[in-house]
């Protein structure tokens, strides 16, 4: 059960970045610096439904995290949702075509195993 | 400097302010939810509706829908390979370091030495990002 959920953090995460992403670079840059830009961002969260259902996926990302909280420890929970950011990069090369270079694969790979350091 | 680098130069600094923002959002909002969650009662129905409207639990909810809406408008202003790396990893970082220098909380060696991979991590992934990237 809990690699099954681990599985539903993982995806639902990384399907819900990709999607933001994408909807977002479509949308074209916003200044949330300025009220009208927090405007727009709120408007295209409602009217695009892409992003509503990437704010699904995170809904039951976060629900499946509190689920595996309660049958495995955090030291379990913690290193294995780190993988997310990999999948993340994953996603971002082949789906979004984003230039993923080298040095930015070291450093995904060093926050992730930094993460797993953190974890009790 | 001619108004082209000067605008370039703005975007820039706004990038990054946005990205604290957005860091600070999460980590605050996470820290909100957490005291509202451990102070609630939640051993009935009506003790978890007023658990639910306990202020900490209320700002928690209310920080972290802020933090939705600024990480979208993030988004749309750069490559996710960079973006969500580099505040993932410095969340990380800023709590751990409010639990070491505010709460005075004692942490190990391998905890420090975790921190450490993260930074190092976030300034490679900082550092990749280049004026190509925002083409793709």
């Amino acid at each position: 059960m809990k690699w099954v959920l681990v599985a539903v953090i993982v995806l639902c995460t990384a399907g819900s970045d990709v999607l933001q992403s994408h909807e977002m670079r479509l949308h074209g840059a916003v200044d949330a610096f300025e009220v009208s830009g927090l405007k727009q961002t709120v408007a295209a969260a409602f009217g695009r439904p892409l992003l509503l259902l990437s704010i699904g996926f995170l809904a039951v990302s976060f629900f499946s995290f509190v689920k595996l909280l309660r049958i495995a420890p955090l030291s379990f929970s913690v290193p294995m949702t780190a993988s997310t950011y990999i999948c993340d990069a994953l996603l971002a090369k082949y789906v979004l075509h984003e230039r993923v270079n080298a040095k930015r694969w070291l450093g995904i790979g060093l926050i992730s195993a930094g993460i797993v350091l953190i974890s009790p | 400097m001619s108004t082209n680098a000067a605008s370039t130069a703005l975007a820039k600094w706004k990038v990054s302010a946005l990205a604290v923002l957005v860091v600070m959002a999460n980590v605050i909002g996470n820290c909100f939810l957490s005291v509202g969650v451990k102070a609630g009662q939640f051993a009935g129905w009506s003790s978890a509706a007023r658990s639910i409207l306990s202020p900490a639990l209320l700002t928690g909810v209310l920080l972290l829908i802020m933090w939705l809406f600024l990480r979208m408008a993030l988004l749309s202003t750069g490559p996710m390979s960079v973006l969500l790396p580099v505040t993932a990893g410095l969340g990380y970082v800023v709590t751990g370091g409010i639990g070491q220098f505010w709460f005075a909380e004692r942490v190990s060696m391998t905890y420090d030495y975790g921190l450490l991979l993260i930074l190092a991590g976030v300034y490679l992934v900082g550092s990749s990002a280049s004026s190509r990237d925002s083409k793709s």
